[in-house]
């Protein structure tokens, strides 16, 4: 089946971390039509930061288009760096830590019918405090580490609802082992 | 999950900078939490769903679906915007549309945000058991370019590949792997 192809594309509405792409196309069947997308500025990280004792941090985050408050993993845009450098950069801006030990654990499409918004997720093991300075900007309400038994009976009973903290989660709580990691 | 906190941010005014069918693009001026006048974009659209589909044999079907702003093809459980209908409704809809598939054994599995920095959507993941086979309604309007049934131990080897990395797929999936633990009593296992 052929791919859909590109006749016009503009940008409609940007902002610094996201624009609105709207495209004329011409899809599989040969008709022509407008496609409108979300596109991020830049990529996006997910990060599991856990201490030496195993706990995973967990904060909760004030979302403004929901208008509600979620539990989620740190996050952010990559600003034109390389994954692994915004991942590191992220995690000490939202929360202070920085690890010796990061590992990647895969990569995300999220929203693909109506996005284009890639994230890669990583863990950062025996993560320590360096600093008590943290990014103002961030709409963070509350920080903690929790332990994995704990963040299980979180996502069980439907308390992590964040769609990229729910998969990495999932992926690292139940399927991730040390083997992995080579 | 509804939280108390209140909202810290401020909102000044608000506009729709861009409006089709699908989606509205809001831009609300704000006062941020710290105190900085700042403007919000953020993407509205409908809710959706995705389905977890299964045959009697347990396997879940999937489609190879082409997503334009991606430009790839890509591996997905059937699903789609709700049209404002009930996540049942909707999701009946979307299979019988993508796959042909009817089913009578419909269960909720869970609640996800797509996108929470940028997206109002929240979508639903749904179980069909048993399903059976009506033929697709409206096969040219579907971007398939193939699709089947696989096992979940397929579709496993199908994500550590990278050959599945949909969130949204994914969400469903660990969903559906949470769901057969409570059937099973498994403990803790997310079955493989």
């Amino acid at each position: 089946m052929a791919d859909w192809k590109t006749i016009t594309s503009n940008v409609v509405y940007e902002t610094p971390w996201m624009k609105i792409v709207e495209d004329r196309i011409v899809n599989h069947n040969g008709k022509e039509l407008t496609y409108s997308y979300l596109k991020l500025q830049d990529e996006a990280v997910t990060i599991i930061a856990t201490d030496d004792a195993g706990r995973i941090l967990l904060q909760k985050q004030y979302r403004y288009p929901l208008r509600t408050t979620q539990w989620e993993l740190p996050a952010g845009h990559t600003d034109g760096q390389p994954a692994l450098e915004a991942a590191k950069r992220e995690l000490l801006e939202e929360t202070g830590l920085t690890s010796e030990s990061w590992h990647h654990l895969g990569r995300l499409n999220l929203a693909a019918g109506i996005a284009d918004i890639k994230h890669d997720l990583f863990l950062a093991k025996n993560a320590t405090m360096t600093t008590d300075e943290r990014d103002e900007e961030e709409d963070i309400v509350h920080q903690g580490f929790y332990a994995p038994e704990e963040v299980r009976r979180m996502l069980h009973e439907g308390e992590i609802t964040d769609g990229d903290s729910m998969v990495i989660l999932y992926k690292y709580l139940y399927e991730y082992t040390d083997a992995d990691q080579a | 999950m509804t939280h108390n906190e209140p909202n810290p941010w401020q909102l000044k005014s608000t506009r729709i900078a861009y409006q089709n069918p699908w989606m509205t693009i809001h831009e609300d001026s704000v006062v941020t939490p710290t105190g900085k006048d700042g403007i919000y974009g953020y993407l509205e659209s409908n809710d959706s769903v995705m389905v977890v589909a299964t045959n009697a044999a347990k396997e879940i079907f999937m489609v190879k679906t082409f997503r334009y702003p991606q430009k790839t093809w890509n591996w997905e459980l059937p699903g789609g915007g709700g049209d404002k209908e009930d996540p049942i409704t909707a999701s009946k809809r979307e299979l019988e549309e993508e796959s042909g598939l009817l089913s009578d054994h419909w269960t909720e599995l869970g609640s996800t945000a797509v996108c929470n920095g940028f997206m109002t959507e929240q979508m639903t993941s749904l179980l069909a058991e048993s399903v059976t086979g009506a033929g697709i309604k409206q096969p040219d309007e579907q971007a398939i370019a193939d699709s089947g049934f696989f096992s979940l131990k397929t579709i496993d080897g199908m994500v550590d590949r990278g050959e599945v990395n949909d969130g949204q797929t994914l969400a469903a999936l660990y969903l559906y792997k949470r769901y057969l633990d409570r059937q099973h009593i498994t403990g803790d296992s997310l079955i493989h």
